[in-house]
């Protein structure tokens, strides 16, 4: 924006004109398509649309916060390095959620081999366990282990059973 | 156009800059960073609603019904008007008008308190209604009584943290008023009023992404 580093040129200049930024238009048509979003996203809020319902929310919100940083925080007028600054947080926040869910959505039973003799579950999996805080309306990590489900629980967890489908 | 009085430069050009211009993106640059570190403050909470949005979606979706879902889409309403002003009083600064830049900052900040009064008395609604997570916390489904009152948690807990965001950026604000009094801006130097308005449209983005978490997941 300013290649001539001559102090003189430097302070002088129209000001207005060495910052490109959004017109008066501009911001009203952006809150004008805020507004209108807003109105959607409750409308969709109306109609079950099983599992889309969730998606159309997340994508409305989406385009509403692309419309705000683009023209808003006047990212689309800004220069590379700006670009770069907001690119960074949305990334890493991208990978800080989309990794820890990589996790947990694919969290399956896990069958340890003997000397222990009972399979422990680190999933969510047991529909009727008191443990499972689902059903006891207790606060507690859905997946954690304790030491009860070490010890014996039920008809099936006879201590020395052999564990059903191990490689050993 | 107002007239405004052109102000000595070398005084507002700081002796380790090239040019105002220089001046101008690096402190906007140092205003994305730490906006950048705040991404990843709330993204921690984004992250653990989102596993627990996963681990028990039926308990969520019936909890979010629980929500004021009126109150939250018009307090949604208002954030986004909120920032409509907050992006004309940065013109207004840009082009010098300072009367301007004035109403539209104390507009901005009025619409801020709007939405806190209404948080506030939606905060006091749930509080009633036992629905804060602790020894008072009922829920009428018991066997989803654990997942809903996780729900609640993330929600006082993340709209909670967004209002201290609000009450900061309305102090933020009302600095910015009393040196846009003082005809402390004008067109070459405005710099304070761009950097608040990025904070004020950065609160307003993670109030974006809250609506539809705790409000809209279990449709009406």
């Amino acid at each position: 924006m300013a290649g001539n580093h001559d102090k003189a040129t430097a302070l002088g200049g129209n000001p207005v004109l060495m910052e490109p930024s959004a017109t008066l238009r501009v911001l009203y048509r952006v809150a004008a398509g805020l507004l209108a979003l807003l109105a959607l996203t409750v409308g969709l809020a109306f109609i079950d649309m099983g599992p889309f319902n969730l998606l159309m929310a997340l994508l409305i919100a989406a385009a509403k916060a692309a419309l705000v940083v683009l023209f808003f925080m006047e990212v689309r007028y800004s220069s590379r390095l700006t670009w770069i600054m907001a690119g960074a947080g949305l990334l890493w926040l991208l990978l800080l959620i989309g990794g820890t869910l990589a996790d947990y959505m694919t969290r399956v039973t896990l069958v340890l081999p003997s000397p222990l003799p009972q399979t422990w579950t680190a999933t969510t999996e047991e529909k009727a366990d008191p443990r499972d805080p689902r059903n006891s309306g207790n606060l507690g990590p859905a997946g954690g282990w304790s030491p009860a489900d070490i010890a014996p629980s039920g008809p099936s967890g006879t201590p020395g059973e052999p564990v059903p489908s191990s490689d050993q | 156009m107002r007239m405004f009085e052109r102000p000595r430069m070398a005084e507002l050009l700081k002796e380790q800059f090239a040019d105002m211009e220089q001046q101008r993106e690096t402190s906007s640059i140092g205003m994305w960073i730490f906006l950048a570190t705040e991404v990843m403050f709330f993204g921690g909470m984004f992250t653990a609603f989102a596993c627990y949005h996963h681990l028990y979606p039926e308990a969520f979706k019936s909890a979010s019904r629980h929500t004021d879902f009126w109150m939250g889409s018009i307090n949604t309403a208002v954030l986004l008007i909120s920032s409509l002003f907050m992006a004309l009083a940065v013109q207004a600064s840009k082009t010098g008008d300072r009367r301007a830049l004035v109403r539209f900052l104390v507009t901005t900040i009025g619409l801020g308190l709007v939405f806190l009064g209404l948080k506030g008395a939606e905060y006091a609604h749930h509080i009633h209604d036992h629905l804060l997570p602790g020894p008072s916390f009922r829920y009428e489904n018991g066997s989803e009584a654990g997942a809903a009152q996780l729900f609640f948690f993330l929600y006082f807990a993340m709209t909670g943290l967004h209002a201290i965001h609000m009450i900061g950026g309305i102090v933020l604000l009302v600095v910015l008023t009393v040196m846009a009094r003082r005809g402390k801006f004008s067109p070459y130097y405005h710099t304070p009023v761009e950097l608040g308005g990025l904070y004020w449209h950065f609160v307003d983005v993670i109030w974006i992404f809250l609506f539809p978490m705790f409000y809209l997941i279990g449709g009406r």
